[in-house]
């Protein structure tokens, strides 16, 4: 095992009585990686964390913490830390001593302790928080008392357990940021659980989608947003989520055509005919993201405008065409009104086709004909 | 308006019966004590002679030569209300002890498990009385007749299960991500027992140790069966007035003295009650 490895799961599987929760899941997270693990709640993402901390045992499999084998390590040994999304905090104790605490049941001398502390809180911001008690905090300090509290040990690996949800949105934008900046810094390894895409693609240097207990796809958060594996992840990432379609596809004229029961949309020939002919007559599913279709006079789809959202710097129109509502992106300032006819034509390169009955991604990227 | 007025009135009512219910015979309790005996059984509030007399009769029942009547029973206070401390204290310490370290695996591990929990309720479920014949048979053969031990055993066995379930009501509603904190943190399970769970749950610790401390300062039943010269406080508040003669005036001293000491205890912990008593509910 290359020494680059910091934590390595092998064929962990965990049960809760009939639930399968973690279901034979195997990765690594190498030295230095901010990882994700994404999912739905009840997806097996915090036990999965739970499991690397040693505060669940798997029913099978190993998990190796630099190289050792730690399946049947006590947590407290392990090295690593677990912040949590909520109760992180000693409501008994000030800040400081909250710090403290992991070094003060190792009976460290008091002047490091003090040192290590106040180091940390810098880090942190929290110097000018030190005296107070930990029940008194605002839920953004609680969380940064939590991560120093983690941070303070030195612990090998640094586990977080959505530490951002309960936080308002304000203050979760700048804490990401900053947790980034630390994570950088102190090129700490970590392994982040989180439901909030966005928060994974924007941290992450690797992200695990997980789904019902099983990693569904691993990968850079680039690989995960433009080369979805199934429908599943296609449409959990991205905000809002990925315009899909329903339709067969079939050959008219030479030209491939997703056949819709209400229109038809010509796909290219220029596809590679072997996949082409394999899935001639399939019922499949087309998506593409709202980035990726314009709204210009040569559109080939034509439709109504139903509503029109404004999303930070751009607006997304909602557009009804034939049966099927499509949300694409304009500029803000971009003259549209509701019930406005408008065309639209979707960057070929960027359609994801995935096959209806099981989700499984078939081909990304079609020239239109 | 006047639906309000009317509210407000009955409210008024009610509190002044509660106050009246209650506090006039605590107001009578100190009249009396302090009366001189000519005084005893006269109706008025405020004694026309007040006297220390009745004090003096506790504390040295041979200090004021009369009363020789009742000399069996003129053991001066200080023996009973010592007595009595001790065991209040001990039973509480050791059901609060036992009831923590129930509450706590009850609560964690579900373990002994639920029904067995519940199991713990049957003692109370059974007026006291029915408990008296065997445990008299039961503390005759331990010679635990008329000894302290007795009754701290019998306390602490008792009042352990309200122990368990106040205790247990707060160690659920503690959040098992501080102890798993602590835990990776370094801390072993005993460090985060006592430097985590237990300064957490002071409030309860306290609460439980209260309620108990007063079951035991208070009960006369078992104390009064179990014990002949070794007698507690209440035994010995009761034993002013017996069949030979009323002694009204010493007993409501003794009646003050013993519900002094509880007050005193109640108002030194009272900011852990308020919290105590809250607990669940602010956290929400």
């Amino acid at each position: 095992m290359s020494s680059r490895v910091v934590v390595k799961l092998e064929n962990v599987t965990k049960r809760f009585g009939d639930v399968v929760a973690v279901n034979n899941i195997s990765f690594e997270v190498y030295r230095g990686e901010l990882f994700s693990l994404l999912g739905p709640s009840g997806c097996g993402k915090t036990t999965t964390l739970r499991i690397i901390a040693g505060l669940e045992q798997p029913d099978e499999g190993r998990v190796y913490i630099e190289g050792v084998d730690v399946t049947k390590m006590p947590a407290r040994e392990r090295k690593a830390c677990l912040v949590f999304q909520e109760y992180a905090v000693f409501p008994h104790m000030s800040v400081y001593e909250n710090i403290a605490f992991g070094l003060k049941v190792k009976k460290l001398p008091k002047a490091e302790i003090d040192k290590k502390v106040k180091e940390v809180a810098e880090i942190l911001e929290l110097s000018s928080y030190l005296n107070y008690k930990g029940g008194r905090l605002g839920l953004s300090e609680q969380q940064r008392v939590a991560i120093a509290r983690c941070l303070v040990v030195e612990p090998k690996l640094l586990l977080l357990d959505e530490p951002l949800t309960l936080v308002d949105a304000k203050v979760r934008e700048r804490m990401r940021r900053e947790l980034k900046r630390i994570q950088r810094e102190l090129e700490t390894t970590m392994i982040y659980v989180t439901h909030d895409q966005l928060e994974a693609l924007m941290l992450s240097d690797r992200v695990a989608v997980m789904r019902s207990g099983r990693i569904v796809q691993m990968g850079t958060p680039e690989e995960i947003y433009d080369n979805p594996k199934d429908l599943f992840v296609a449409t959990f990432v991205g905000s809002p989520t990925m315009n899909l379609v329903e339709g067969v596809l079939e050959l008219e004229e030479n030209k491939l055509v997703l056949k819709t029961p209400s229109y038809k949309y010509i796909l290219s020939k220029e596809v590679e005919s072997n996949i082409i002919q394999s899935l001639l007559g399939s019922e499949v599913v087309v998506g593409f993201r709202p980035e990726d279709a314009e709204v210009r006079n040569d559109g080939v789809l034509e439709g109504t405008v139903k509503l029109i959202e404004i999303v930070e710097d751009r607006k997304i129109l909602h557009i009804k065409i034939n049966e099927d509502e499509v949300r694409v992106f304009v500029d803000l300032l971009a003259p549209f009104t509701e019930g406005q006819k408008v065309k639209i034509r979707i960057n070929p390169l960027k359609l994801h086709i995935f096959e209806k009955k099981t989700g499984r991604k078939l081909l990304k990227g079609v020239v239109s004909g | 308006m006047l639906r309000r007025i009317l509210t407000n009135a009955l409210m008024w009512l009610v509190l002044i019966i509660a106050v009246v219910w209650t506090v006039i015979p605590v107001m009578w309790m100190i009249s009396l004590s302090f009366k001189t005996y000519g005084e005893w059984r006269t109706p008025s509030l405020l004694p026309r002679n007040p006297t220390l007399d009745n004090y003096i009769m506790l504390f040295s029942p041979q200090a004021l030569g009369i009363f020789i009547a009742y000399t069996a029973i003129l053991e001066p206070i200080v023996g009973p209300l010592s007595r009595t401390l001790i065991i209040s204290a001990t039973a509480t310490v050791i059901a609060v002890m036992i009831g923590f370290f129930t509450a706590y695996g009850a609560s964690r591990y579900n373990s002994p498990g639920p029904f067995t929990l519940f199991f713990t309720l049957l003692t109370r479920m059974l007026p006291p009385a029915t408990f008296v014949t065997p445990i008299v048979i039961y503390f005759t053969t331990l010679y635990l007749i008329d000894n302290i031990i007795g009754l701290i055993l019998l306390y602490a066995a008792t009042t352990v299960t309200y122990a368990i379930w106040i205790l247990k009501g707060f160690i659920d509603a503690i959040p098992v991500e501080w102890e798993e904190a602590a835990l990776l943190e370094g801390a072993s399970p005993l460090q985060v027992l006592f430097k985590v769970i237990i300064p957490i749950a002071r409030p309860g610790l306290v609460v439980a140790g209260l309620f108990i401390f007063l079951m035991a300062w208070t009960e006369l039943l078992f104390a009064l069966v179990l014990t002949n010269l070794n007698v507690p406080l209440s035994v010995q508040v009761s034993k002013y007035v017996t069949a030979v003669g009323a002694l009204w005036g010493v007993q409501a001293a003794a009646a003050l003295l013993s519900s002094i000491i509880p007050l005193v205890i109640g108002y030194l912990i009272q900011r852990h009650l308020i919290t105590g008593f809250t607990f669940g509910l602010v956290r929400g």
